[in-house]
């Protein structure tokens, strides 16, 4: 079962997430992401995705969303705790040049 | 025979009414690897990968993957066998009646319950993939044959398969754009460790992609390897396969001799 | 001789396993109706394409037909001097009778050939494989919102084809042959019972069950017991569709008038 977690810092959210990030799983946390990054009084948010299990390109697809909610307020979006199979699925899916990929992070624009 | 194997073949018959087609094919599809099934046209090949796709029946015993055999899949376990899998069939088989990115997110309506934004953007990744992400909202009959076949690829691939088949990959495509969908193919194995299965006659497609080579001649295997080995095999046919040489034995000629000229042509001595 | 033995076998032996493919493939399709995906905007769309698209064919065949009931009618009345009678004559001819026949062949010949080509020319081109592939039964996909449509779409056709023919049957009563008008009426309103109406309706549905069975039937296994998948194949496929749906529907009309009358 995914589960998330969220906390404040000042100006950025930390979103951790963890689980299978997959077609079967995005369905069910998409919503609550999605209206996190609509809330007010922040410039950055983070998500954590170290503790994940596996993820697939419907969990791409989420982050883009994601990342789209997000620029259109003019805000940020920091992947961090990226592993092999998140790398290789962000290149795979040709998202490494919205990405700033640096060892282990992504930044999103 | 091949436990390691992800699907194993052991002893293949194959029959199209009284008329065999497949005989006693045995060879092991590993996997994580690129394993590309060739020979000449009308060998088989595809007949063998509509067994492996499970779309002509197997008897039972002789064809099984991750060591449970197939010829006695009953429909809810070949229906989850077919979810881990992604197919690519020659023509690219796009539904005429909705758009490429629809076609495309048939089996995301299907089988998940993503929101239709969600979907959208998977989509948008895939045919980016195949260099179509511009066509998404055209009708199947507005694209080339080799765009057909580009999303249709996108599609078998929109479920992030485990296994993908594909039929004849590079036909109807131009050298470059072949190249680029053999470029795709290595990446999902080294990307994503996809086992991948292509049937082809284009040999230097063949040699630039496969781990491991299966050759079949009239029904019967030829010959199974690396690429290496293969291109060093000692078998005649091999060889002759490779360079793309007809079969110089006379028979053939004789018989056709005999047809035209008639029986005479023996008392006559013709060659 | 012993060819000749063979050869008959073999053809009983391929009419009965065809009989057996097409009673396999009806349940097939009853049990697609309840399995997923959705069915609610494919059938939508179905109907559209079966009833709505065919509302002109239907319309136009309705008024001539109406307005020939109405000639003949009129002349072989009058013979009998029950010319009053001819509203009775033609509704109750339309209702029982050539509404559900002439709706279900006319949409045979429209929607029924169309759906025919466009399953044969999907078997063809590896559709209907690639389908079973994803793991979709195509029964379910295909077949299911096309029956649902027609169940909905043909007693709804039959009956804009019975007004519109009653209608006919008035211009030519009414405006050619001077009756009075309420005289035309009075007896559509006498003579035709629940009864009536009722067959009607379940020729209607048998007729949509009979048209989609057989027409998707023939486009579905276009070429499959050929070997042969081109598009010569779709096209005899279609033509024998047509001809096969249109016997039986004159057959079941036959068996449905006897059991209800």
């Amino acid at each position: 079962m995914p589960s998330r977690t969220e906390s404040t810092h000042s100006d950025r959210i930390l979103v951790r997430l963890e689980g299978p990030i997959d077609r079967q799983t995005v369905p069910n946390i998409r919503k609550e992401l999605l209206s996190s990054a609509k809330k007010s009084g922040f410039s950055e948010m983070e998500i954590d995705l170290s503790q994940i299990s596996h993820l697939d390109t419907a969990g791409i697809a989420m982050i883009v969303e994601v990342l789209r909610t997000l620029d259109r307020r003019n805000r940020k979006l920091r992947l961090t705790g990226l592993n092999e199979n998140a790398v290789r699925m962000i290149r795979l899916s040709r998202l490494d040049r919205i990405f700033d990929m640096q060892n282990h992070s992504a930044v999103g624009s | 025979m091949c436990d390691s194997c992800l699907i194993d073949v052991r002893g293949l018959d194959s029959y199209y009414g009284n008329r065999q087609v497949l005989f006693d094919i045995r060879v092991g599809i590993p996997r994580n690897r690129i394993t590309v099934i060739m020979g000449m046209s009308g060998c088989g090949k595809t007949t063998l990968l509509r067994h492996l796709i499970g779309l002509k029946p197997s008897p039972p015993g002789q064809l099984l993957v991750d060591n449970e055999d197939m010829g006695q899949f009953d429909p809810a376990r070949m229906s989850k066998f077919r979810r881990r899998i992604g197919v690519l069939f020659q023509s690219g088989a796009l539904f005429n009646s909705m758009t490429v990115g629809e076609n495309v997110a048939v089996p995301l309506k299907v089988h998940t319950r993503l929101s239709q934004s969600t979907i959208r953007i998977i989509t948008t990744i895939k045919l980016h993939q195949v260099g179509l992400s511009e066509f998404i909202d055209y009708m199947p009959s507005q694209l080339s044959g080799g765009m057909q076949k580009r999303a249709g690829l996108a599609r078998s691939l929109v479920m992030d398969p485990e296994i993908l088949f594909v039929d004849e990959p590079s036909s109807g495509l131009d050298p470059i754009t072949a190249a680029g969908l053999d470029n795709l193919i290595l990446e999902l194995r080294d990307a994503l460790g996809m086992t991948i299965i292509v049937v082809t006659h284009e040999l230097d497609s063949a040699f630039h992609i496969a781990d491991q080579m299966i050759v079949l001649d009239a029904g019967r295997l030829l010959s199974v390897g690396t690429p290496q080995e293969i291109r060093a095999s000692r078998d005649e046919r091999v060889a002759q396969f490779l360079k793309r040489q007809a079969d110089p034995k006379q028979e053939d000629n004789d018989a056709y001799i005999k047809r035209l000229v008639g029986e005479r042509s023996r008392k006559v001595g013709v060659q | 001789m012993l060819q000749h033995i063979r050869a008959l076998g073999a053809v009983t032996m391929y009419g009965v396993g065809s009989v057996g493919r097409m009673g396999i493939y009806f349940s097939h399709m009853l049990r697609g109706i309840f399995r997923p995906p959705g069915k609610l905007w494919p059938t939508v769309k179905q109907i559209e394409f079966i009833g709505a698209r065919s509302l002109f064919v239907i319309g136009f065949t309705a008024l001539s037909t109406g307005m020939v009931l109405g000639l003949q009618g009129h002349y072989t009345l009058s013979k009998f001097g029950s010319e009053s009678l001819l509203g009775a004559a033609v509704a109750l001819s339309l209702i029982r009778e050539l509404g559900p026949v002439l709706t279900g062949l006319m949409v045979t010949g429209r929607a029924g050939s169309a759906m025919c080509a466009e399953l044969g020319i999907m078997r063809i081109d590896e559709q209907i494989d690639a389908l079973e592939c994803m793991a979709i039964d195509p029964h379910a996909y295909l077949i299911a919102p096309r029956l649902l449509a027609s169940l909905i779409a043909l007693p709804l056709l039959t009956a804009f084809c019975d007004v519109i023919g009653i209608f006919g049957g008035y211009l030519v009563g009414v405006g050619l042959f001077g009756l009075t008008p309420g005289v035309y009426m009075d007896s559509v309103q006498t003579s035709v019972e629940w009864q009536d109406v009722y067959m009607g309706t379940v020729k209607s549905l048998c007729f949509a069950v009979l048209v989609i069975w057989i027409c998707t039937y023939k486009g579905y296994y276009t070429g499959v017991d050929e070997g042969s998948f081109g598009p010569e194949q779709v096209s005899q496929a279609t033509t024998k569709a047509v001809v096969l749906s249109s016997i039986s529907i004159l057959l079941c009309d036959y068996i449905v008038t006897s059991i209800m009358t």
